[in-house]
């Protein structure tokens, strides 16, 4: 039975069905939008590397799995699926983040049979010894383009301090070696385990009608598979595993990551918690702050410096940082002004004016369909509601927001990462 | 999508698209300044007037008050094409009616005429303490190139390709140039910009063309335009008689080789969709020569594109190799090249090409921003704006018209960054 979520003040809705098999189906209408596009999602990310099967048995795996599993996907016996979407004037793409791997493509004509290709190839592995072998190469030029940019070096050496045993601290596309390990088998296994309807989520978003989606769905996708696959994650401790991570690299400006690990939310406080938070941090660190302010003005921060709530399955951490020309005067300050903020609590006029701005914002996101699609498939892969968010942030207590601001600050469990300039 | 132009005064138009499409309302005002010595001063300008007006004298309350319209956005930037830099303020405000019924846009767009028109000034000229700060961040902007390898690579190819021509000088300006602009001498400079130079005011949303209209004359008038210059004009690169080998060092995993291209055909040339499409097939998508066979035959690289720069004549082939490889990579790169110069490929790559770039028109109508680039591009180089001509245009260009366009080609410059050395980078990092 298809079921409605609607925002009515938005005049946006999102239509949903959970099919036979267990997969969630959403559809987002655009009428007079040219572009069709569509993921294809399972909860499978770069931390699942250790998980128990059908067959009630615990398996490791190597690190990056689920991103070489994302590449492979991609080839067939005859080929590169991509070229087939070429011929049908679409664009396919895919990604694999810290907790899901997705498959997109984006069209503005032959979109039932560009879906239905969608629906086939991510259900269909070919993986051989040879194009195994072969993709390692292009994995490992991957790997070291990552391994030139400061702002994914400094992000992950940050959750790697922040972080002592959960899987975060590693590399989505895993290591120059661990790629080495993979393998035919370990790919096949993997792909059974997590591609099983009820651990996948669909998401169109465009000028086409639901029912026809949801119908196309239904015989695209078979009968439910085995049983659901149990993640196993290590028990993190609460303290961080390290404060200080540095490295030099070939930069011309100097970037720092502070991190600041928190307890992560019952899945049910989930959304609140992310909404609460990011008005929190746009309070204490947006570009209408007062520590925003005072850091500008002494020159240790630019319009790069940013902050946010990074949060999934087991991690939970506020993040902040950029480019900066001297990361340890930018540390220190920060410590002081963040030490003031906490003494004095929070003012509920900076609460209220966060709250306005992420409204707007989230009426800006509706403008483009694919941003809609890809946070609310996001957030379905987790288990929460994207629309939720409106009344959210409608409903917003400025006492919520000072809780929190005690809880994430005032004795702060705090990992930083800096990379300096090599000279 | 059509944005119908309205001539409001001498070298400046609104250009409007009025639709309940979208639900937020965008502006863009665009000024056009040749592309010279005073790039820097160009990128200057924009990043310090942000900073407040005589009304919101300090950053914090010009922000905040852009906060309390739901988050209007209001940023300026510069952007360099062909031979010109463009002077960008954009400003996005949300659509009162899908929040408490207040309509932000008219407050918004006072407010973005306070930005152009109305920043403090001391002793004649833009407020010292605020041009201190934003040359140090311009210079941080500028010297942050070298941390991404990719644009890094971009940089020094062009550099290496049209030295002496303007077309050399980057977006943001020269990092020696930075330490002679005052604020009396990025006020005047200003003053030159918003009083001289052709102007565009873009809108999109849900307006109509009375509305728009008087919010454009208004913007004008606050401007005190007078003796309007004419857009720059561009000369076609034209490449060396021998190609030029550009090689540099870092401590990088991934070396970066970049190479240049003339295409000896200008935008508004009626050759120019078969240029088009003969960068489709070569390199401008995943189903193209360059990423078929660099990567998925011979798994030499992760990404290898090509792109044309249609107002200068240039197409530039990008990929991250590896130095062991980068002979064989640059080999294959050429060898591809001779392919579509002999037309060797199937007609389902042009076949291919075709839908990808038709794709691409339509899509652009999808979003604000996009839409009203590829407009003002597209009228800046004399190129139809409608998509179904650009897509008919497209439509009728045969394998021949392609080979005849890559057979234009001339061999340039090649860059290489060299990624010799660490070759494991930071394998100490956990």
């Amino acid at each position: 039975m298809a079921m409605r979520i609607e925002v009515p003040a938005l005049r946006e809705e999102i239509w949903q069905e959970v099919l036979p098999s267990g997969l969630a189906c959403y559809v987002l209408p655009k009428p007079g939008f040219a572009t069709r596009y569509a993921s294809f999602s399972t909860r499978y990310g770069s931390c699942d590397q250790t998980f128990m099967g059908s067959d009630g048995q615990v398996r490791e795996t190597p690190a990056g799995i689920a991103h070489f599993l994302e590449h492979k996907l991609f080839e067939e016996e005859d080929g590169n699926v991509s070229e087939r979407f070429s011929a049908l004037g679409a664009m396919a793409n895919a990604y694999t983040n810290y907790g899901a791997t997705s498959y997109l493509f984006s069209t503005t004509e032959h979109f039932q049979e560009a879906l239905d290709l969608l629906l086939h190839f991510v259900q269909e592995p070919y993986f051989t010894e040879a194009n195994v072998h072969k993709e390692q190469g292009i994995i490992a030029e991957e790997l070291r383009m990552y391994l030139d940019d400061p702002r994914s070096v400094v992000f992950q050496n940050l959750l790697a301090a922040l972080y002592q045993r959960h899987p975060v601290r590693v590399e989505i596309g895993g290591t120059l070696d661990s790629i080495q390990h993979i393998g035919p088998q370990e790919l096949f296994l993997c792909h059974r385990a997590f591609y099983q309807p009820g651990n996948m989520v669909l998401m169109v978003a465009g000028d086409v009608d639901p029912a026809e989606v949801f119908g196309m769905a239904r015989r695209a996708v078979g009968a439910a598979g085995a049983a659901a696959v149990r993640r196993i994650y290590p028990e993190e401790p609460r303290a961080v595993a390290a404060e200080m991570k540095r490295q030099r690299m070939a930069v011309g400006v100097p970037l720092i990551a502070i991190g600041f690990k928190d307890d992560p939310a019952p899945s049910e406080d989930a959304l609140r918690r992310e909404v609460t938070m990011e008005i929190l941090l746009d309070v204490l660190f947006g570009s209408s702050s007062e520590i925003h302010r005072q850091l500008y003005e002494e020159g240790l921060i630019g319009q790069q410096f940013s902050s946010s709530y990074f949060s999934g399955d087991g991690y939970a951490a506020s993040v902040l940082g950029g480019p900066t020309p001297d990361p340890d005067r930018l540390l220190a300050r920060v410590e002081g002004l963040l030490a003031e903020a906490v003494a004095k609590g929070l003012d509920p006029r900076d609460v209220e004016r966060s709250r306005r701005r992420s409204l707007g914002e989230f009426v800006a996101l509706f403008n483009a369909p694919e941003a809609v699609a890809h946070a609310f498939s996001e957030y379905a892969l987790r288990g929460l509601d994207l629309m939720a968010v409106y009344d959210l942030l409608r409903t917003i207590d400025a006492d919520d927001v000072a809780q929190r601001l005690r809880e994430q600050f005032a004795l702060p469990r705090r990992s930083v990462s800096i990379v300096e300039r090599a000279d | 999508m059509a944005f119908i132009e309205t001539p409001l005064e001498p070298g400046a138009s609104l250009f409007l698209w009025s639709t309940p499409k979208f639900k937020t309302t965008t502006v863009r005002v665009l000024l056009r300044m040749p592309l010279d010595d005073g790039a820097s001063a160009g990128a200057l300008v924009p990043m310090v007037l942000q900073r407040g007006t005589r009304a919101l004298p300090q950053t914090i309350l010009l922000s905040r008050r852009l906060d309390m319209l739901f988050g209007a956005e209001l940023r300026a930037d510069v952007l360099k094409y062909g031979e010109e830099q463009i002077v960008i303020f954009h400003l996005e405000v949300a659509n009162g009616s899908y929040l408490s019924g207040e309509d932000p846009l008219s407050e918004a767009l006072a407010l973005l005429g306070d930005v152009l028109t109305q920043p403090p000034l001391e002793s004649g000229g833009l407020r010292a303490e605020w041009v201190g700060q934003e040359r140090e961040n311009l210079r941080r902007r500028i010297q942050g190139i070298y941390s991404d390898k990719a644009h890094y690579a971009q940089l020094r190819l062009v550099e290496a390709m049209c030295s002496g021509e303007p077309y050399a000088i980057p977006r943001l300006g020269r990092l020696e140039d930075l330490d002679r602009h005052t604020g009396e001498s990025l006020w005047r400079h200003w003053q030159e910009t918003v009083v001289h130079a052709p102007a565009a005011i873009y809108m999109v949303g849900a307006l109509g063309q009375t509305e728009a209209e008087d919010h454009a004359r208004q913007l004008l008038e606050r401007m005190g335009r007078r003796e309007v210059r004419a857009p720059g004009s561009v000369t076609l690169h034209r490449a060396p008689t021998q190609p030029r080998d550009v090689h540099e060092r870092q401590t990088i995993a991934q070396g970066k080789l970049a190479i240049g291209f003339t295409t000896n055909l200008h935008a508004s040339d009626p050759g120019y969709p078969a240029l088009a499409m003969m960068n489709g097939i070569y390199g401008g998508f995943s189903h193209s020569r360059l990423f078929q066979e660099v990567r998925e035959r011979h798994s030499l690289a992760y990404y290898a594109q090509s792109q044309v720069d249609g107002v200068k004549g240039l197409l530039f082939v990008h990929l991250g190799v590896a130095s062991e490889v980068r002979q064989a990579a640059q080999d294959l790169v050429l060898q591809q090249l001779d392919v579509v110069r002999r037309a060797e490929f199937q007609p389902q790559e042009l076949e291919d090409t075709f839908k990808g770039i038709a794709t691409q028109i339509e899509q652009s109508a999808d979003a604000p921003s996009e839409a009203i680039m590829a407009d003002f591009e597209l009228r800046s180089a004399g190129r139809p704006t409608e998509p179904e001509r650009r897509i008919a245009a497209l439509a009728a260009v045969r394998a021949a018209d392609v080979a005849e366009a890559a057979q234009g080609l001339s061999l340039d410059t090649v860059y290489f960054l060299d990624g010799e050395g660490d070759g494991d980078g930071n394998g100490d990092a956990h």
